[in-house]
Formats: structure tokens, sequence, C-alpha cells
């Protein structure tokens, strides 16, 4: 599983690929430590490459945005994949996170 | 490994026996063969002496006879032919010359005196002696007198310009001689005139005896080699038989061999002492390794092993006691993971005793739960909730991740639940509360659950249910077709205080309700064609709802392991199948 951020516009982006799942989501967790250490204040996950979000994916996903919250610092999330857009409505997590389909309009909205 | 040692020294002792007999063997060869080579150069070299001191002997014989026939005595008495007198001045001179032999002739070769030898023996010889002396040769001579042998020189005695006969002067070539020629060239010395031995320096008694070259005799127990050289005087050959002891030649070099076989056997012994203790040294570590494995194969593992030594044995022994260290690490976390592996089988038995031990029976309901941890314990949750008022409530839930603490917190989730059976029949409300409970445990587990609730009402025929972020249940209703039962709400444990949505459903004369978790639906396909998914489920569900609660169950856990293999195993399974028929 390949992680990757880069900082535009003041955003940090962190980039995942493949699958989040029981296999890749305590790596994404600890790749995602930045974000809390970054000065940037807006967090963006693309997960416009990864096709497949499990349970474990979501846990991950639902650490993260606690602990940025916490930290006082605004999380979104930018996908495509129908099985994401799935999961994200059947546990009702379309309610808690900020999400997008489309990476410029992520990046309007937010910045 | 005692083998091992045997069969190397054994090698060792019959390679260096080997290499020490063949070149004792060669040196014992070489040798002989050089000892006659050696004896014949050596006699060689101490004839040349002999034929030096010899000839220079010679020379002073014949100055002396020179001096001796100018002697004015003896030329008068010569002249004067008197016996007498020639015999008095020959005795004289004799006591002062102290040679032996001393004859004169006339010059008609008669015989005037001798002195000290049986002048009978001369008579063949005066005519020569004279004659020599005429002709003004004053070389030496080898005479042969009564099997004795001189070395005699002659001069002419003058007087008055006329030759008056000769004077012959010499000495006896004895045993006397002979040993005083071994004293000076340190060999034995016999001579031999035509064969016949006349002295000898030593007892040798081949007398008579035709001499080889060089031969080897036997004298007792001892052997010589001897070497015969010819001088030649005049009328004389004399030969010279020298020899020397090659018994002694070669016993001294035996004991040179003896000498040099027993430096070889100690050096062999010393070698054999020092490969024996090299060895052992060699193989102790060895053995103290065996040891070491066997007593690790017996079961003892405490016993250290120690080898101190800086080479690969060492390096060896190192090697195997942190194998050993290893070992033992190993052996305690297998211990370890035994008794962690039997205390997650007596927690999986715990949470199966925590799943409904026994179906509610309800006219015309067919109820059937199947939970299958993807390990002992699990995180996946279903449960039964009978009212006293013929109502039912079912519950399903999947705690986020599997194992331990996903079963632990689907303890506490189904306490929960427990403690609020019989407060509320609407599952909004019990979501809620269950969320209100549940948040601040979760939130600190950083994990949440999803969960689905429904009030089964046969009075009325109606199902009631929320859901909390749980896959949505599927309900097929004969004349209704299929509907995946949602709500509004939350995940379990996302946000501290949640308002769930209520659905209130009508039941049709055939209903088949499936409530499942996604161990089941996101089972991965063994020859990867993806998620087993709703989609497969659905279909199955569609081809199979005539048949009997139980028997949809099975097949579909069948279904999902043929598709799914080993893989489905990744993930706490969860079904019940719901059967309503009313008439």
């Amino acid at each position: 599983m390949n992680f990757s951020s880069r900082v535009k516009d003041e955003i940090l982006e962190v980039v995942a690929e493949a699958k989040l799942d029981a296999s890749t989501s305590s790596e994404f967790k600890q790749f995602c430590q930045i974000c809390l250490d970054a000065e940037e204040e807006t967090i963006l996950f693309n997960l416009l490459k990864v096709d497949f979000l499990d349970s474990s994916g979501i846990s991950s996903l639902v650490t993260l945005h606690r602990r940025l919250k916490k930290a006082g610092k605004e999380s979104a999330i930018v996908y495509e994949n129908p099985q994401i857009e799935e999961v994200f409505i059947m546990t009702k997590l379309n309610r808690l996170f900020t999400l997008y389909q489309d990476l410029e309009e992520a990046y309007e909205e937010l910045g | 490994m005692k083998t091992i040692q045997a069969k190397v020294l054994l090698l060792l002792i019959l390679v260096s026996l080997f290499s020490l007999g063949t070149s004792l063997m060669l040196i014992h060869q070489h040798v002989r063969a050089q000892v006659k080579e050696n004896l014949r150069d050596e006699l060689d070299a101490r004839f040349n002496l002999l034929s030096i001191l010899m000839r220079s002997q010679e020379i002073a014989l014949k100055k002396q006879t020179v001096l001796l026939a100018e002697e004015p005595t003896l030329k008068m008495s010569m002249e004067t032919k008197d016996q007498r007198t020639v015999t008095d001045t020959m005795g004289q001179l004799q006591i002062m010359l102290q040679n032996s032999l001393f004859l004169t002739t006339t010059d008609t070769g008669q015989l005037l005196s001798s002195v000290k030898s049986d002048h009978e023996g001369f008579g063949t010889d005066k005519e020569k002696i004279v004659l020599e002396a005429l002709d003004g040769d004053l070389g030496a001579d080898f005479w042969e007198v009564n099997q004795k042998l001189y070395l005699v020189a002659i001069s002419p005695v003058e007087f008055h310009d006329f030759i008056q006969g000769a004077v012959a002067c010499g000495f006896e070539l004895s045993s006397d001689y002979t040993k005083f020629l071994e004293a000076k060239a340190g060999v034995k010395v016999s001579l031999f005139v035509e064969d016949h031995l006349v002295a000898s320096s030593w007892e040798f008694d081949e007398k008579d005896r035709e001499l080889d070259k060089s031969e080897m005799f036997q004298v007792g127990i001892e052997q010589w080699f001897g070497q015969v050289y010819e001088l030649e005087l005049r009328s004389r050959k004399v030969q010279f038989l020298l020899q020397k002891s090659y018994s002694r030649a070669v016993r001294t070099l035996d004991s040179v061999r003896d000498k040099l076989a027993f430096l070889g056997v100690v050096i062999f012994l010393l070698a054999v002492f020092i490969s024996v203790i090299f060895s052992h040294q060699l193989t102790r570590p060895i053995q103290g390794l065996t040891a070491a494995a066997h007593r690790l194969s017996e079961g003892d593992w405490e016993t250290e092993v120690r080898v101190e030594s800086s080479d690969e044995l060492g390096s060896l022994s190192r090697s195997f006691e942190s194998m050993r260290e290893s070992l033992i690490r190993q052996r305690e976390t297998i211990k370890s993971t035994e008794a962690m592996k039997k205390d997650l089988e007596l927690a999986g038995k715990i949470q199966q005793s925590l799943l409904p031990r026994e179906t509610p029976q309800i006219t015309g309901v067919e109820l059937f739960g199947k939970l299958i941890p993807s390990n002992q314990i699990g995180g996946d949750y279903y449960g039964y909730f009978p009212n006293p008022d013929g109502t039912l409530a079912i519950v399903i839930a999947d705690v986020s991740g599997h194992g331990a603490a996903s079963a632990l917190l689907m303890a506490m989730a189904r306490s929960t639940l427990q403690s609020l059976h019989g407060m509320t029949h609407e599952p909004d409300k019990l979501l809620a509360e269950v969320n209100r409970i549940l948040h601040p445990d979760l939130v600190e587990a950083e994990a949440f659950i999803s969960m689905f609730a429904l009030y089964l009402n046969p009075h009325d025929r109606t199902l009631t249910y929320a859901n909390a972020g749980h896959n949505f249940p599927l309900l097929f209703r004969k004349s209704k077709g299929l509907l995946e039962l949602d709500t509004e709400g939350m995940l379990i444990g996302i946000l501290e205080d949640v308002e769930f949505g209520k659905e209130i459903i009508e039941f049709d004369d055939s209903n088949l309700l499936v409530l499942y978790t996604d161990g089941l639906t996101e089972a991965m396909g063994k020859e990867g064609e993806g998620l087993f998914g709703e989609e497969r489920l659905t279909q199955y569900l569609d081809t199979v709802k005539e048949s009997s609660a139980n028997q949809i169950l099975d097949g579909l856990y069948d279904k999902v392991e043929r598709f799914a293999g080993e893989l489905a195993y990744r993930d706490d399974r969860t079904c019940v199948v719901l059967k309503c028929h009313f008439s």
C-alpha cells in the first residue's frame, strides 16, 4: 500500500491508493500522524484511487476525523468509487464527514 | 566423534610410518651403494700417499748408496779385493746407516761381502748388479731374497778412474715396514710379489692368491674391502693390497641410519602425541556441542554452551548458544501462545454463551441465527429478546475490527442491551440509549458499532426497526418484493447524541428477512472475482426464498465458503434468517 502527501493552497492532501481495509488501515493511521504534526489546518484525504473501503478503513477514517477535530483541524474526504459511496451511506458517515467527489471542487470549497 | 578422531589419527600414523619407512629405506640403499665408492676413493688417495712416501724413501736410499760408494775406505778395500776389510767396513757403515742390506761385488760380479743377509741368495743377481752399476743406472729396485722383499739402491764404486765394483744398499720390506706404512696411511697394507704375499701389516693370511683389482675379503666376522695397486721398479713388480674395513664403514652408516630411525620414531611419537592432544582439543568442543545438542533433545534447555575460542568452533559454539537462547525464547513464546490460545478458546466459549441459547417459539415464525468468528472470538453479535406480550426484539451488531478488543466491546454492548431489555419497545430509542451509554467507551477505544434493532409483533403482523449504520437487512415480501431496511441514524459511538429514525413495515402472508454482517458480503473471492457482495446475496436469497429458514442459512454459509475458500475466515460472519408465515 502506498501513501503520499502534498501541500497545496495551505491544504495538506493525503493520497491513499488501492484499498483501505484491515491489511492497510493501521499503516494508514500511522502515516496520517503527519496530519496532526503539520502546520496546515485543513486536511484532505484523497481516496480517488481507493476502490475498497471496509469497516477497518472506516474505523481509521473515523479515528482520524476525531483526532483532527480534537486538534482543532478541519478534514474532508474526496472519493469516487461507488462501493465507498455505499459504505458512507450505509454507515451514515456521510453525515459526519465532509465528502467530495471531485478534487478541484474540494480545493475550491476548502480554500 | 571418537570414530572420526580415531580414523584421523590412524591415517596420520599410517602416513607417517610409510614416509618414515620409505625415507629410511631410500637412505639405506643409497648409502650402501656409496660405501664401496667411498672406500675405493679413500684407498686411491691412501695409495697416492704411500707411493709418494716410498718414492722419497727410494730417493733417500739412492743418495745414501752414492755416498757409500764414495767412501774411501770402501774404495780402497775393494781395490784390494780384501773380503775381510770390505766386510768390516760394511759392518761399520751398516751400524752407522742402519740399513738392513749391504753387499758389494767386484767388477766381475764376484760377491765380496754381504751384511745381514744370507749372501747365498744373491748368487743369481750379482752379475746383474754389477752390470747395472757399470751402466751407470743408479735406479732402485725391488729384490726378493729368500722370500723376503727389499727395496734396494745400487751404485758403482770407482777408484783411480776404474770401476772397482758396485755396492747395493737397501732395506727389507718387512711386516714392520708395512706396519709403518699402515701407521702413515691408516689402511691395512699387504705386499705381494707375483700373487705371493711377502709382508703384511696385519694377520692377513691369504699368502697365495690371485688378486683382482678390487674385492671383498671375509676376515672372521668382518668384511674388508681391498684394492690392488702396482708399483714397478726395474726388474720387479710389487703389488700393494690396501684394505679397509667395509663392515666398519657400514656399521658407521648403519649407526647413522639407526640414529635417524630413532630420531624419526621420536618425532613420529611426538607428532602422534601432539596430534592426540590437538585432535582432543579439536574434538572436545565438538563433543561439547554434541552433548549440548543431546541435552537439548532430552529437554535440558538450561545448560549453557561455552567454547572459548576465536576459531570457527568458537563461532559455531556462539551460534549454537544463540540458537539455544532463541529456542528458549521460542519455547516461552509457544507456551504463552498456547496459554493465549487456551484463553481465546475459553473466551470464545464464553462469547458463544452470550449468543441466544434457544430460539423463541412463535407461531408462524422460523428463526435461525449463526455466528462464525474469524478467530475463536469476534466482534459480531446477534440476540433475541422475547417479551412476555409475545413480541420479539432482535438485534444484530458488528463492532469495528475483530478479535479480543472487539469481543470485549461486543460483550459490553450485549450487557447494555440486556439491561435495556423490556424498558422500551421502540428500536430507535433502544439504539439511541445504547449509543448514549457506550459512546464514551467506544471513543476511548477508537471503535464503533454498527447495529440494527427490530421489534416483531406477530399480533398485528408489523415489523418496527431502526438502523445504526449497519448493513441493510433484506426483506422479501411475497407481494411487494425486496426491501432494504434503512433508517436515519449513525454508527454507535461516533456522536454523543444521535436521534434515530424508525420505520414500521407490515408483513405480507409470506416474508423472508435476512440480517447479516459485512463478513459475509465482504468475503473475497478466492479466484480474484472481488467481493461476494450484496448482489450475489440478493440473487441467492431470491432463488431460495421458498426454502426453510434453516436451509437458507446453511446454504448461504456454504455458498460464501465455496466462493471465498480460506479467505472467508478473515472476518466474523453472522447471519439471522427469519421467515414469517401468516394465514
